[in-house]
This record gives C-alpha cells, sequence and structure tokens, in this order.
C-alpha cells in the first residue's frame, strides 16, 4: 500500500520525529510503500536540514506562518488531490496524534492513534497498539482506506542517524483563511530547553509514594546531591509537587538513561512504559507487591527515605575521598 | 449566559487488577466487573474545569453546565456527586450490553447529536483520552463531526465573558495561550491540581436529588447506524509483559540494603557515566 508521512518541523524535534518513523517503517511495518513526507515548516527553516531529516525518497515542504492544525488539516485535504496514499503516518506527538485522527474522519478514513505495527491485508490493515492503560496488546483490523494512523512514541528504537537527504518535490507556502477565527491573542512560549530528562544519562524517577510536596523536595535534593535529573510519574505532575515537564511516561518524557532509580514508583504501565528503554533500572518501594520490582534489575523493599539518604552518604563520601586522592 | 457541556466517563481502576485478572473472555472483555470504580482522570479535570469556570465573582454572566456519560446504572451515583456540585443538567445514555470499548465514533456521535439537538453548548469539554479503550479520538472526532475547531491537551481554562474563553494548552515545544470564542471542543490533557472537589454535606442534601435523564441508544439514530458499520474490528488481546530480572537485594536493615545497593549496584555505574 502506498503511505505518506507526515511530520511536524514547526517544533525543534522534527529529526527525531524522522528517525522514528525511519524505525517504525523498518521494524514494525509490512507491505508499506512510503516514497513521500509532508513536512509543514515555518519560514525561518533551513530547507537542507529539513530534507535532511526526511526518511523516505521525496518530500513536499509547506511553510505556515504558524504551527496551527487547523490550517495543517486544510493543507492536507488540499495534497490528498495530488498525493492520494492508502496510509497517512503521523508521529505520535501532539500534533501528529490530532492531526490522524481529524484527517481520518475528514477523509471518511479510518484512524488510530498511537499504533505499535502495521501490516497491509489487501484491502484492509492489520494494527497493534496498547490498550487497558499499557496493560494489554490489541489487534485490530481497520476496514476503510484511508487509514490515517499515529505512531506510538515507544514502538521501536529510532534510528540513529537518517542516511540521505530527501529530494524537495515541491515547496508550497500555506495561506490562512478563516479556520483560525476562533482564535485570538494566539501566543506561543516555547518549552524550558535547560532540563532535557529525554538524554539525561542518570534519573530518580519519583512517584506517588513521594506522598507530599515535602517529599518531592527531599528526593530532589537527593537527585540534586547524585548528580541526576530528576523526573516524576502523572499523579505527582498532577498534585503540582512539581513542574509538569518532568513528568515521565506515554504522556510525558520518554527516557533512556543509563541509571534510573524509581522510588515510590507503583510500576503502572502508563508509566513504566517511559523508563522501559533505561539501561540498568532500580526500584525502592516499601510494598513488596508494587509491580515496578518486577520490572526491575534490581530491587529494594524499603523506605526510599533511608536508602536514598544512605546512597547520598556514601556517594558524598566517595567523591570527597576522590577529590583528596587527588590533590 | 454561557453553556457547558462536559462528557465523561467512569472507569474501573485497572491497577488493582492481579497479573491473573488480565485475562481475555471469549468475547475479548477483560472482567473488571470487581474493580472499584473512578472517574476517568482526563475527564475528571474536565469536570473539575466546568467547575472553576462557574466560580466566578456574583453579578458576572451565568454558565450553564451539562453532564453527560455514556454508561450502566452505576454512573448514576457518580451523577449524583455532579449534582450535589450543582451540575444543572445530568444524563446518562444507557448503552444496554453494547461493546463500546473501542467505538469512539459511536460516543462522538451520541455527544454530538446530544449537543446539536438538546444542550446547544457553546463549548464542549472532555478529557483527551479514557482508561480502558486508549483511543484518543472522541474530542477530536466530535470536533470534526460538529464542524467545529478543537484545542486540544488544554490545561487551564479562563472565562473572558459569555462567549469567549482563555485558553491555556501545551503543544509540541511548548505552551500555548489564547483567547476562544464559542463554539469549540476542548480535549482535557494533563492538567495539575485538576482534582474533583468533594461537595459539602449541605449541597449533597440541597440539589444531590437532582432527577438523571436517563436515553438509550435508541434516542441516538445516527450512532446506532454507526454501531452496526463498524470500520475497526478488535481480533484480539494479549497482555502485555514488561519483566526484568528484578533480583531483590535482601538485609535486616534498610542502611544494610542501602548500603548492598549502593556498592554492588550503584557505585560502579556511577564512575562510568
Amino acid at each position: 500500500m502506498k503511505a505518506v508521512l507526515v511530520m511536524n518541523a514547526c517544533t525543534d524535534d522534527y529529526r527525531e520525529q524522522g528517525r522514528l518513523l525511519a524505525a517504525f517503517l523498518a521494524q514494525r511495518a509490512k507491505g508499506i510503500d512510503a516514497a513521500v513526507a509532508v513536512v509543514f515548516h515555518t519560514e525561518d527553516a533551513n530547507r537542507a536540514e529539513l530534507l535532511s531529516a526526511v526518511p523516505v525518497y521525496g518530500a513536499i515542504l509547506v511553510c505556515l506562518a504558524n504551527a496551527r492544525t487547523e490550517t495543517m488539516l486544510n493543507q492536507l485535504a488540499v495534497l490528498r488531490a495530488s498525493e492520494a496514499a492508502d496510509v497517512y503516518l503521523f508521529t505520535g506527538n501532539c500534533f501528529g496524534s490530532e492531526l490522524a485522527i481529524r484527517m481520518g474522519q475528514r477523509c471518511g478514513g479510518t484512524s488510530m492513534a498511537a499504533v505499535d505495527s502495521v501490516e497491509c491485508a489487501r484491502e484492509r490493515i492489520i494494527v497493534t497498539k496498547a490498550v487497558y492503560s499499557g496493560h494489554m496488546e490489541a489487534e485490530f483490523a481497520l476496514k476503510r482506506a484511508p487509514f490515517c494512523l499515529s505512531v506510538s512514541r515507544s514502538c521501536a528504537e529510532p534510528v540513529t542517524e537518517i542516511e540521505k537527504s530527501a529530494v524537495l518535490l515541491k515547496e508550497l507556502t500555506a495561506v490562512e483563511r478563516s479556520e483560525n477565527d476562533f482564535s485570538e491573542d494566539f501566543t506561543f512560549a516555547p518549552e524550558d530547553q535547560e532540563q532535557n530528562l529525554e538524554n539525561a544519562p542518570f534519573i530518580l524517577a519519583a512517584g506517588r509514594g513521594a506522598k507530599s510536596q515535602e517529599g518531592i523536595e527531599y528526593m530532589a535534593e537527593a537527585a540534586e546531591k547524585l548528580g541526576a535529573e530528576l523526573g516524576v510519574s502523572r499523579p505527582v505532575a498532577m498534585s503540582a509537587w512539581t513542574a509538569m515537564n518532568r513528568l515521565i511516561g506515554v504522556s510525558g518524557a520518554m527516557i533512556k538513561p543509563e541509571i534510573c532509580i524509581a522510588a515510590g514508583v507503583s510500576g503502572a504501565p502508563a508509566f513504566y512504559a517511559g523508563i522501559e528503554k533505561s539501561k540498568f533500572i532500580i526500584s525502592i518501594n516499601s510494598d513488596p507487591r508494587a509491580p515496578i520490582h518486577r520490572k526491575a534489575d534490581v530491587a529494594v523493599v524499603d523506605d526510599w527515605h533511608i536508602i536514598l539518604r544512605h546512597i547520598c552518604s556514601e556517594f558524598l563520601k566517595d567523591s570527597k575521598n576522590t577529590t583528596e586522592d587527588n590533590t | 449566559m454561557m453553556t457547558l457541556l462536559t462528557a465523561f466517563s467512569i472507569v474501573p481502576d485497572l491497577e488493582a487488577l492481579s497479573e491473573a485478572d488480565w485475562a481475555p473472555e471469549s468475547d475479548l472483555k477483560i472482567d473488571t466487573s470487581f474493580t472499584p470504580l473512578d472517574w476517568n482522570s482526563f475527564d475528571e479535570s474536565a469536570l473539575e474545569m466546568s467547575l472553576k469556570l462557574s466560580d466566578q465573582p456574583k453579578g458576572s454572566f451565568c454558565i450553564r453546565k451539562y453532564a453527560l456519560t455514556v454508561g450502566q446504572e452505576f454512573c448514576d451515583q457518580f451523577l449524583k456527586t455532579l449534582a450535589a456540585l450543582k451540575f444543572d443538567q445530568l444524563v446518562r445514555v444507557d448503552p444496554s450490553n453494547e461493546d463500546l470499548r473501542f467505538r469512539p465514533d459511536v460516543i462522538s456521535q451520541i455527544i454530538t447529536s446530544f449537543a446539536q439537538t438538546q444542550a446547544h453548548p457553546d463549548f464542549i469539554l472532555m478529557g483527551r483520552q479514557k482508561q480502558g479503550g486508549d483511543n484518543a479520538c472522541t474530542p477530536l472526532l466530535t470536533a470534526e463531526l460538529l464542524g467545529w475547531p478543537c484545542v486540544t491537551q488544554v490545561i487551564s481554562l479562563e472565562a473572558v465573558d459569555e462567549h469567549h474563553l482563555s485558553v491555556t494548552s501545551k503543544v509540541d515545544g511548548g505552551t500555548v495561550v489564547q483567547t476562544i470564542s464559542a463554539p469549540c471542543v476542548l480535549s482535557i490533557g494533563d492538567a495539575p491540581c485538576s482534582y474533583l472537589r468533594v461537595p459539602t454535606l449541605k449541597d449533597k442534601m440541597t440539589y444531590g436529588k437532582q432527577p438523571i435523564t436517563q436515553l438509550t441508544l435508541a434516542d441516538f439514530p445516527e450512532a446506532e447506524t454507526i454501531l452496526t458499520n463498524p470500520s475497526v474490528e478488535l481480533r484480539s488481546l494479549t497482555p502485555i509483559r514488561r519483566e526484568r530480572e528484578g533480583f531483590r537485594i535482601e538485609a535486616d536493615t534498610a542502611e544494610e540494603k542501602a548500603e548492598i545497593l549502593y556498592r554492588d549496584y550503584l557505585k560502579g555505574r556511577l564512575n562510568r557515566l
């Protein structure tokens, strides 16, 4: 089946989008022939860099004044007339998940979000995805083309690099008409780039077992002493015990550190999906039945306060000795 | 007056299930009948946001609030809580024995029809995703069926006037703040501090007995038509196992466990970072 990729290069993560889509096509897609990508971008984008992030033969670049999904949807409808395909693949970020579902509805096809794999089977496709909050994998048959799918962010290990730049097939400039008239004073504030959980080598992940803002502050201090970044589970972020940009899991960061200490974490699948690519996972939870213990490399069933305090003390002692030895 | 329609779901606590409970039955259902029920977390935020919009100083405009759910009779106790929290209209659509876990197309058609024929809302609020089906489609499909715009990943709302809201939402790479005019669908994301408030005993006694409007799928012929013509078919359900070695450190005291952990598993790895 002929497929078109859709990427949003209005955000800085477009290279990751390209690497994830490349991995999905190579590892998780069967019977899909993807040769063209539609790439939305803003005016200041470097065309050569955009093309180098596209994992298929050719790219159609669509320039937008603002990264607005309503405008993107209108452009996709226009492009569908000239670039009709059976399958449209979007990345599973905010934009991709929205565009896939809305485009599927607009063109009378079938859509699905956060797909882990796809296989073409005559006029239908078979897809798998996580359901029941990550406890189960469901297999679905989708019957009505075009199939608009967003790709789960954890479906495949992104390729390290795109081997060859795509060929520029077409350049378009989107004209905003009345689709955004419902919105005034549209102001975009970029995220703090300093704190990047996804590239941190060592993460202390705090869960509901922290019990309070004071508990989280204690863990933040422990993380700082150990040289780790602090990440949190959804209940912690929802209680505003720390900033939402420290959230780990399906709706937050998907981390891949060398070491992840999960303290006071139960191990719910939606959270675990965010830490499962960690090289080494240590669980600390006083509940021996907490699922996180089975999903860790090493488990400590005890009070995280005492364990972290002791680890910090040992680490500081070692650091001091190393400094004295060097002098 | 501003009219809000908030659609919500009641879901089983999936974390209460043991590993053995994740065994699909012959009809590809998971038996969750014995688990505690709770608000779907994103919908809970949507309901609380509706209430926060109503917490305006006296003398400003009035907000009429509809709460709509599609679910069995057990949802009524939750609707009574919403009655005590002063939602004006409470509606439950009984799906009978239909399996709607993976039918966001049917649910969104019900919400759309209800909005068009009965509530006539300025804004529709609902969570971005329901635990269980994890479809993450219903608000988006509702917006498309209505031909309305949709703002996704909403984390904060403030009323500007009867027809406008100031909306803060997450987008890839940052946050957007905008003033939107009615009508619009708002898909609620990870909104901090949006747990649903608890009604006072006095309000429970005064407002909690408000009648619940009960409808059935037969009241939504378009949804019934969609139900009989699915474009997605569930073929199988398989438990996802993500286990590692889980080597348990045993010792008499927490300090001894911490020492073993640091000495044998952490120190070397930290030195190599």
